[in-house]
């Protein structure tokens, strides 16, 4: 299986099966358009993304690389967050900033397993916590003013339970 | 502490490596860095209340829980895990600023099915194919002498019956609007009733309801009580599968 090599914006090179790499659409489209299919010695550039994170992307996708493709989003079902796999929430113990540098990276190199199951993540951090824990856990400032709020908390009151 | 909360802690700003605590090289990136498209992503996973509550998080969160895309699916039937709408007013209000076009599936309890509520739907909501009336509890039906219209898009439509209810006044109305029916679900009381030996009524007038859906395949008629031969000979003549 023939290799490429993939350069992080720090400027490390890493060596990934091509197969491998292709999991990320952007990466796949890239070297689709550049004709770079065959070229022994040709270096991808992801400048959006850095050693530390791209090694966990490899790393992830290289675990996964023989999973079925994942299922179109069917918008009549309800999405589950509670079918993560084992590997898959050892690998996401990681801090919330590695945690979102992840994210970007699956963003940006288009990869949805490891998008989808980061996000799920996130919501499930997100589930069953009030407005002012949310604020807590993410660190997000309240900038609403005191009648803003006020609005927001009687637009969204139908939505409580009776 | 539940597996989700432990998972929240871990994933705080501070982690542990080698027994140390060591400040996270990413430390710096907050949630407040992902774009639009992605906090969408991660508030589908969230159902309608969560969202309701993270609009109340910041205004950009906001922004994001009123996304018309979040809102295609949309129960209101609190008994049966759906949201509950206190009034006709927030409803109406809802429909158009919260649902709008993405809207395409809803599911609607008695008291919310008023000829308003139906005309707004009409009108705000022309990707609605997918809608689940719910008369069960019904004692009265509203007035729908008013009603002039109706999602025309309409390609499935389950109607929970109520045993006692006539609804012919209602389905005269709207038989010109349903004529795209392609899945119509009748969904009886036949399980609630007890062995009572009541008079059954044929709430529903099969013959004219079938003449009003010539495009319908599948039909599911579960726990209809007044249900004969006849009806099932009217519905197989094209339909694909009754059951």
């Amino acid at each position: 299986m023939p290799n490429i090599k993939l350069q992080s914006s720090d400027g490390e090179t890493f060596e990934v099966d091509v197969e491998i790499a292709k999991c990320s659409v952007t990466i796949k489209t890239m070297l689709e358009d550049l004709g770079m299919d065959d070229e022994e010695e040709e270096v991808v550039p992801l400048p959006n993304v850095n050693s530390a994170i791209l090694r966990k992307v490899i790393h992830w996708a290289t675990y996964h690389k023989d999973d079925p493709p994942p299922p179109e989003d069917d918008e009549n079902k309800e999405k589950r967050t509670d079918d993560i796999s084992s590997w898959d929430a050892d690998f996401l113990k990681v801090d919330q900033g590695t945690l979102f540098e992840l994210i970007l990276a699956a963003n940006y190199l288009d990869i949805k397993g490891l998008l989808d199951v980061t996000c799920k993540t996130v919501a499930n951090m997100i589930k069953g916590k009030a407005p002012e824990e949310i604020r807590k856990t993410f660190n997000i400032k309240n900038d609403f003013t005191a009648s803003e709020e006020e609005q927001v908390r009687k637009e969204n009151e139908w939505c409580e339970e009776k | 502490m539940d597996v989700w909360d432990q998972l929240a802690v871990e994933a705080s700003q501070v982690y542990l490596t080698d027994g140390t605590t060591a400040k996270s090289p990413f430390a710096g990136t907050t949630i407040e860095k992902l774009p639009d498209k992605v906090l969408l992503h991660i508030f589908s996973y969230l159902s309608h209340k969560e969202i309701c509550r993270m609009a109340r998080v910041c205004k950009r969160w906001r922004i994001i829980a009123y996304d018309t895309r979040l809102w295609k699916n949309v129960s209101l039937r609190p008994e049966i895990s759906g949201l509950h709408v206190g009034s006709l007013e927030s409803l109406l209000a809802l429909i158009s600023v919260r649902f709008g076009p993405s809207l395409r599936y809803i599911e609607l309890p008695i008291e919310l099915i008023t000829h308003t509520v139906l005309h707004e739907l009409a009108n705000k909501c022309p990707n609605l194919t997918h809608m689940l009336l719910d008369f069960s509890t019904a004692m009265q039906l509203h007035d729908f002498s008013e009603l002039q219209a109706f999602p025309t898009k309409l390609k499935y439509l389950c109607i929970c019956l109520s045993e006692v209810i006539f609804m012919e006044g209602f389905m005269r109305k709207i038989y010109n609007f349903i004529n795209g029916l392609e899945i119509l679900h009748l969904i009886g009381t036949y399980e609630k009733v007890e062995e009572e030996e009541e008079e059954v009524y044929e709430v529903v007038n099969v013959h004219k309801l079938k003449s009003a859906t010539p495009n319908l395949r599948v039909i599911n008629l579960y726990g209809i009580n007044f249900v004969d031969d006849s009806h099932i000979d009217a519905f197989s003549s094209n339909c694909i599968q009754v059951c």
